[in-house]
Order: structure tokens, then sequence, then C-alpha cells
């Protein structure tokens, strides 16, 4: 049960999407273990080192920005920033938009007709440009990217859990503890969500690497984390001023980023394929 | 038809007027707007004076109609820092947008298209499995990394092409084929699933059974039948195009909309930034609705479902 459990979550060519991932969860967790230096520690005798230089003692494996800060430390710590800002913006508007998606299926009437025309306003904004206006009015930083990314995103949890929440209303056991008296609430948090949960996380996993992505394109665009926070879109950013003499800033940040957005889509995919195929 | 069409048309009228709601109000809520829009060290007399000026002294609902009648009027106001019209601003730099935009259209469908019907017609050829990885990759890729390979590989290290800016023809190639990846491992994957589908049914196998070849069954038959999933994600790929470009327009300093709304945002500019966002998300629901009717024209199926 358990070995055929593991085949059909992780077969063999999906298995390094898996460590890839992992690393990156391990690095993030433990990085202030890992990382060789001090993130923001600046040395002006190390500034544009190349990867591998030596400078006072300090190894520079993938080398140092434009103040002499180890690249490597940096990008390790950008990883933390990267995934806690995923992972809460997903929490949060998980949380916030499947509440809102069971409570407009399961109560209907006005409250759904309201709660899902916001849904259909939200979501005709494309998502980068109200990230963006929301972030401009809010200002910058790493709680409000998570608050801003929430609020943009959370419409895509109440769609799949409001049209799921409609599917299941009509069922017998729906219907009976109704019948019996159950409060809403009761039904919602005994009945509904259990049954929606499947859906939600297909939802969850595909979402994981769209807000790594637009974590990155804030920090680019000067409008996320801010410096001398580390986090891969500033980095890159910064790298971009010295493509000519000192390309391994911008690209080694930029490689992390490719990586883990690649193993989280191909693993986001085959979980969606595997509740699709369950149904 | 007409149902369909009054409901959907309903639809969007209702969504473009709740989102110039929620990007007004978002903006109140959150604070003084006239503080988004001065320096940091601005005194509190010019900050009265500003607020004055602009009105904002005035109830919020007066503000908010007189916001509301200006949109429809397409008057956003007028620039802060550039004391003209934000339309003005916006008719300058829409060209540009619009032109990459385009580019990076024809690129994505001129590969895109090709490479997912390839797929699915030689689904175990070994060029296929490549492709799917191409298209993997291809999704995964965030538009300011590529787009700064690109620079280091053909302006920095080839020599080819200019890095940045608008100035010569050939400035739009870099940022276009920046802009079109994403689109381009969409279309690919669309048109492949959409084909694929095709080609399991069973008019094709009568086709083939009575002798056709196969490249005439797809050409002739296929291609038409399975048009119908890449024109609805068409037009949301146009939106999600003028979208990118915010971040695309930065990384090759191409003077269009998104370079504009990030300065903007720099500058405290906040009407311009408002305008833009207020401008995307009009036409993304314009071609929504473009999508949806265009469906319906060709699937009779949904226009029935949609009207009931």
């Amino acid at each position: 049960m358990a070995a055929s459990f593991i085949s059909r979550m992780a077969p063999p060519r999906l298995r390094i999407f898996y460590a890839i991932l992992a690393i990156f969860v391990v690095v993030a967790l433990f990085a202030p273990w890992i990382a060789p230096e001090n993130p923001n520690s600046q040395n002006l005798l190390g500034r544009l080192k190349p990867p591998g230089s030596d400078v006072r003692g300090i190894t520079y494996w993938i080398g140092s920005d434009e103040l002499g800060r180890d690249l490597l430390s940096r990008v390790i710590y950008g990883a933390r920033v990267s995934l806690m800002v995923a992972v809460l913006s997903v929490v949060g508007s998980g949380l916030v938009g499947t509440s809102l998606g069971m409570i407009a299926g399961y109560y209907r009437g006005v409250t759904g007709t309201v709660i899902m025309r916001l849904v259909d306003i939200v979501l005709s904004v494309p998502a980068i440009l109200l990230a963006i206006i929301t972030v401009a009015i809010m200002g910058p930083g790493l709680v409000n990217v998570v608050i801003v990314l929430a609020f943009t995103r959370w419409p895509r949890y109440a769609r799949v859990a409001y049209g799921q929440t409609l599917g299941l209303m009509s069922l017998p056991y729906v219907r009976l503890s109704q019948t019996m008296g159950a409060a809403g609430p009761w039904v919602i948090r005994r009945h509904i969500l259990p049954n929606i949960i499947g859906p939600i996380m297909v939802v969850v996993t595909l979402e994981i690497g769209l807000m790594v992505l637009f974590e990155a394109g804030l920090s680019f665009l000067g409008l996320g984390v801010q410096p001398p926070t580390p986090s891969w879109g500033a980095i890159l950013s910064s790298g971009r001023n010295y493509m000519t003499t000192a390309w391994w800033i911008a690209i080694f940040p930029g490689l992390c980023l490719f990586t883990l957005i690649l193993s989280v889509n191909v693993l986001g995919d085959h979980v969606r394929d595997m509740v699709e195929k369950r149904r | 038809m007409g149902a369909f069409l009054a409901k959907r048309l309903a639809q969007a009228v209702i969504s473009v007027l709740g989102v110039t709601a929620l990007i007004f109000f978002l903006q109140r809520l959150t604070g003084d707007p006239v503080l988004l829009m001065v320096p940091e060290t601005a005194t509190q007399e010019s900050i009265d004076a500003l607020r004055t000026k602009l009105g904002f002294d005035r109830s919020v609902w007066v503000q908010f109609l007189e916001y509301m009648s200006g949109v429809l009027r397409l008057d956003f106001g007028q620039s802060i820092v550039q004391n003209v019209p934000v339309l003005d601003i916006i008719q300058s730099r829409l060209p540009y947008t619009l032109r990459l935009a385009a580019g990076a259209l024809v690129l994505a469908l001129g590969v895109g298209l090709p490479l997912g019907v390839f797929m699915a017609v030689k689904r175990n050829h070994i060029l296929s499995k490549l492709g799917m990885g191409l298209v993997l990759a291809g999704q995964s890729l965030p538009t300011f990394w590529s787009g700064l390979l690109l620079i280091l590989l053909f302006a920095v290290t080839l020599g080819w092409l200019p890095a940045s800016g608008a100035r010569e023809p050939s400035s739009l190639l870099l940022p276009a084929l920046t802009l079109s990846l994403l689109t381009m491992a969409t279309f690919a994957r669309v048109a492949r699933t959409a084909v694929l589908d095709e080609l399991s049914k069973l008019y094709v196998r009568a086709a083939r059974a009575k002798g056709l070849p196969l490249g005439r069954v797809v050409t002739r038959h296929v291609l038409r039948n399975s048009a119908i999933p890449v024109i609805s994600i068409a037009a949301l790929e146009i939106a999600n195009l003028l979208s990118g470009a915010v971040i695309v327009e930065t990384v090759f300093a191409w003077p269009g909309l998104g370079l504009l709304t990030v300065q903007s945002i720099a500058a405290r500019d906040f009407p311009i930034v408002q305008a833009v966002v207020l401008l995307g998300a009009m036409v993304s629901i314009a071609l929504n609705l473009a999508a949806d009717l265009l469906y319906s024209q060709v699937d009779p199926r949904i226009r029935l479902d949609g009207a009931r």
C-alpha cells in the first residue's frame, strides 16, 4: 500500500524534481547553518569577484556582488525569502478563497452572488498589474508582498471551492445532515471541506510556482522585498547593471528560480493528473 | 444568440465598473492618496495645497462619481509630475507596447502552433520528446531572467542585436522573443492536446481506413476541428502578453506602457499607474468577451448552454 502510493506519487522520472524541491526546502530552512558567510556583510576588497575567487581567506564559490557580498550566501538566504513568501501567500489566499468559495456555494442567494461577482472582478484584472498597483499603494516590503499576493490570488481558490461545493450540495449525506438540523458552519467543516480538499490542493501546487515567480518579479521591479534582504529577484535586478563585467550575479539566482519553478510545475502537473484520474 | 450576447455583455460591463470601483477604493482605503503622490520630505502645507488642488478634500462619493464619469470619457486626469493629461502620455507610449505584443504574438503563433501540431502527429518522435521538454522549460522561465540571458548571448557576447532601447528596428527582436517564450510554450501545449484529442476520433480512423494519407487528414480535417481551444486561448494569451510587457519592457528599457508604469510608481505619479492598470483590465475583459463570443460562434453547444 505504502509502496504503491510512493510509486504513484513519485514515479522514477519525477524523483529528480522531488530531490530539487527537497534541496531548496532544506537550504531555506537551514540557511544560517549552510551559508558560508553573512549574506549582508560587505567587503570592499572583494567587489565583483568571479566564481572561485579567494579574497583574504574568504572563498566566493559563485562570485561576489557589487558590494563584495558573498553571492552564494545571498542566494541561499534568497531561497528562504522566496519559499517563505510563496508558502505564506498560498496559505493566506487558500484559506480566504476556500472559505469564501464554500460559503458562496453553501448559502448561495445574495451572499453567493456578491462573493462570486467579486471573484469575477478581481480575476478580470491581469494578476501582475493588480499586484503592482496594490504594492504601489501599500508600499513594498516582505509582509506587504504576502498580503498583496494573497489578495490577488484568493479568487482562484474561491472559484474551485464554489464549483465543488455546489456539486456536493445535492448529495444525500449533505441533505440528510441539513434535514437533521445541523448548522451551516458544521456541515461545511464536516462534510464539504474534506471532500473538496483534493481539487484545492491541485490549485495550491499550481499556485506555488506562480507565487515564487511573482515575488521575484515584484522584487525585480523594486516593489518587493527591500534591500539589503536578499531576494532572487532583487539580486537579478542589481546584476542587470553588471551583465558585461560580472555575469554571475544575474545568472545564479536566475538558475535557482528556474529550477525551483520547473520542479514545482512538473510536480504540480503530476498531482493534477493524479487527482483528475481518481475522479 | 441574442440572450447569450446580452448576458455576456452585461457581465463585462459589471466587471469594468467593478474594477474601476475596486481600484478607486483600494487607493482610498489604504490611506491618504495625496501622501502617495508627494515626496517623503513634503511639508504639511504643500500636502494640503495639493489635496485641495486635486479635489481630495471633498467627500469620497463625490470624488468617486467624478472619477467614474471621467473614466467613461477616457479622462484619467493629469499626470502629477509632467502636468499633462494622462491620456496623452498613454497615447504616446501605447504604440510601443502594441508593437512589442504583436511581435511576440507572431513569434508565439509561428513557432508554437507548428511545434504543437508536430508533437501530436509525431507523438513518439525524439524531437517531440525534446519539444515537450522545451515547452516545460518555457513555462518555467521567468521573463526577467530569459531576457537577461538573451542580452548576454546576442548583445554582449555576439554583438548582433542591441541590448536595450527602441532606436533601431532590430531592437524589437530580443524583447519580442523574450515576451513570446511563455505564450509560445502555451500555444504548443494547447495545440498538441487539441490535435491529439481529434486524432483519437472515429472520423480520423475512417478517413485513414479509406486510404487517405495522415498528412492530408491532418490538414483537411483535424486542424480545423482542433482550432477551437486554440482560438479561445489566443485571446487570453494576448492579455497575458500585454501584462507581461511590464517586466520585459523594464529589462530592455523598451519605452512602452509597462516601463511607463514602473517609472510612474518610482516617481509617485499615481494617476498614470491607475490609468494603465484600468486600461489593462478593460482590455483583458474585452478579450475575454471576444474569446467567449468566438468560441460560441464555432461551437453552438456553448451558445445554447450560456443562454439558458
